[in-house]
């Protein structure tokens, strides 16, 4: 299999990863498109025995904390209905029991977000978690503690008298 | 004081969610579940930590038939070209093909994409010139054309070659096509590539070996060239660039021929070169 056709077989991945973490799905895009482009240019040095999904993450990490400091990433969001209340969905809202999801995970500290939001849309190993992120184990296995923790509690915090939607991101 | 080995001090929230991702040693996480059946509450505590990740899957979920965005609306807003998106045809080709071998046929038409195939594969023994009617074709250098005859009408093939002196031949069939505006279908047989498209009423197909990316980027760019008015002849577009490499001559006799297609705009094209 061409390594141009392994790549396309992961871009659903990477796409929900990226979406995950510009919750813009026109930055999300941009994102892939220079992960895409850095991983054709850099094709020679992925090893053919490796995973090329978390090698394709971990550029598309790395793209990503680059482009947070861009003008890019502050330009003004043109995608219809972004940011519009979304009604959450029947599923969502029986099990999840927490109504703004989304905000509190957007109000974590960067690297514990895009550890749970990594875990959560993936669910990679811990070492190839932690080799996409840039981190040690140690440190991943913190993070994602202390995320969830916050997450419970503030999501319990919430249940009582939450907005009763979701934030659309798609 | 205590001195707890590893797998007997006390269950922490580290541990917990660790537990949750099934990356505990087996000692440890059994350590871990027999804590969870004494302390219903941290099980909860697991439960919550799924349920809430599975909900956050499924906001990012992104289905597989979505289409990406039009590379031509993306060009015309003065955006960069996406590659993605045609490498997601080249993934949708990839699902089409599971199971099937290596040559696929995605309707409609199958004939233009077989003539062009198999045109691709004939040892052309007598071609016509091309100095200035050729379409552009991302700056490739024209070396032949020829009209081929079909059943269901002809085709025209015009011939290129690139700078690593492999040859890159595009078909137009002088009729309407099926197919979609603004599609990309990709095809392939053996190591040939195909890459056709329909617009304006005609029907184009790429064809070259190699990479389906490197192929379907320069679709990209000979569709945006035959639709758009040539540019400043010479400009180079170092995003698009081929890879340099050593020129063989694939040649080309003299003669008339077929006119360039409808609504394409003879140009000069230099021969270039660039990083990829």
């Amino acid at each position: 299999m061409s390594f141009e056709r392994q790549v396309c077989e992961q871009l659903p991945h990477l796409r929900r990863y990226a979406r995950s973490l510009c919750g813009d799905p026109a930055a999300a895009d941009d994102l892939v498109q220079d992960c895409l482009e850095r991983a054709l240019r850099k094709r020679h040095l992925w090893r053919p025995k490796g995973r090329l999904r978390a090698w394709l993450f971990r550029i598309l990490y790395r793209t990503y904390l680059n482009d947070r400091t861009s003008a890019r990433t502050r330009r003004e969001v043109v995608t219809p209905h972004a940011g519009d209340p979304l009604i959450a969905r029947g599923t969502q809202e029986a099990h999840a029991h927490c109504h703004d999801i989304m905000a509190i995970v957007d109000g974590l500290p960067s690297g514990q977000r895009a550890a749970v939001l990594l875990m959560a849309v993936e669910g990679p190993s811990y070492r190839d978690a932690a080799r996409i992120l840039d981190i040690n184990i140690g440190t991943l296995r913190s993070r994602l503690a202390r995320a969830r923790e916050t997450i419970r509690q503030r999501c319990e915090a919430d249940a009582a008298g939450a907005p009763r939607y979701l934030r659309r991101v798609k | 004081m205590i001195r707890w080995s590893p797998d007997d001090r006390p269950v922490s929230d580290e541990d917990l969610s660790a537990f949750a991702d099934g990356a505990l040693p087996r000692r440890r996480a059994a350590r871990v579940a027999a804590h969870l059946r004494s302390e219903p509450a941290d099980a909860d505590r697991i439960h919550a930590y799924w349920r809430r990740e599975a909900a956050l899957k499924k906001a990012f979920d992104v289905d597989a038939d979505e289409p990406g965005p039009n590379p031509d609306a993306a060009l015309a807003a003065g955006r960069r070209r996406r590659v993605w998106p045609a490498l997601a045809a080249v993934a949708a080709v990839a699902v089409l093909t599971a199971g099937v071998g290596r040559l696929v046929w995605a309707p409609p038409p199958p004939d233009f994409t077989t003539a062009a195939l198999e045109a691709y594969a004939e040892k052309v023994v007598r071609a016509q010139a091309v100095s200035d009617t050729a379409p552009p074709a991302g700056g490739l250098e024209p070396v032949g054309r020829r009209r081929i005859g079909s059943a269901s009408g002809g085709l025209v093939e015009y011939r290129y070659r690139r700078d690593d002196g492999a040859r890159v031949a595009l078909y137009v069939a002088e009729r309407e096509a099926p197919a979609a505006e603004g599609l990309f279908r990709l095809f392939e047989r053996g190591d040939t590539r195909l890459v056709e498209w329909h617009a304006h009423g005609k029907h184009y197909a790429l064809v070259g070996p190699g990479g389906a990316s490197e192929l379907t980027r320069l679709a990209v760019r000979i569709r945006r060239e035959l639709t758009a008015p040539p540019t400043i002849a010479g400009a180079t577009d170092d995003r698009d660039a081929l890879v340099d490499g050593p020129v063989i001559d694939t040649g080309g006799a003299d003669g008339g021929g077929a006119a360039a297609p409808q609504g394409v705009a003879p140009v000069d094209m230099p021969r270039r070169g660039g990083e990829m």
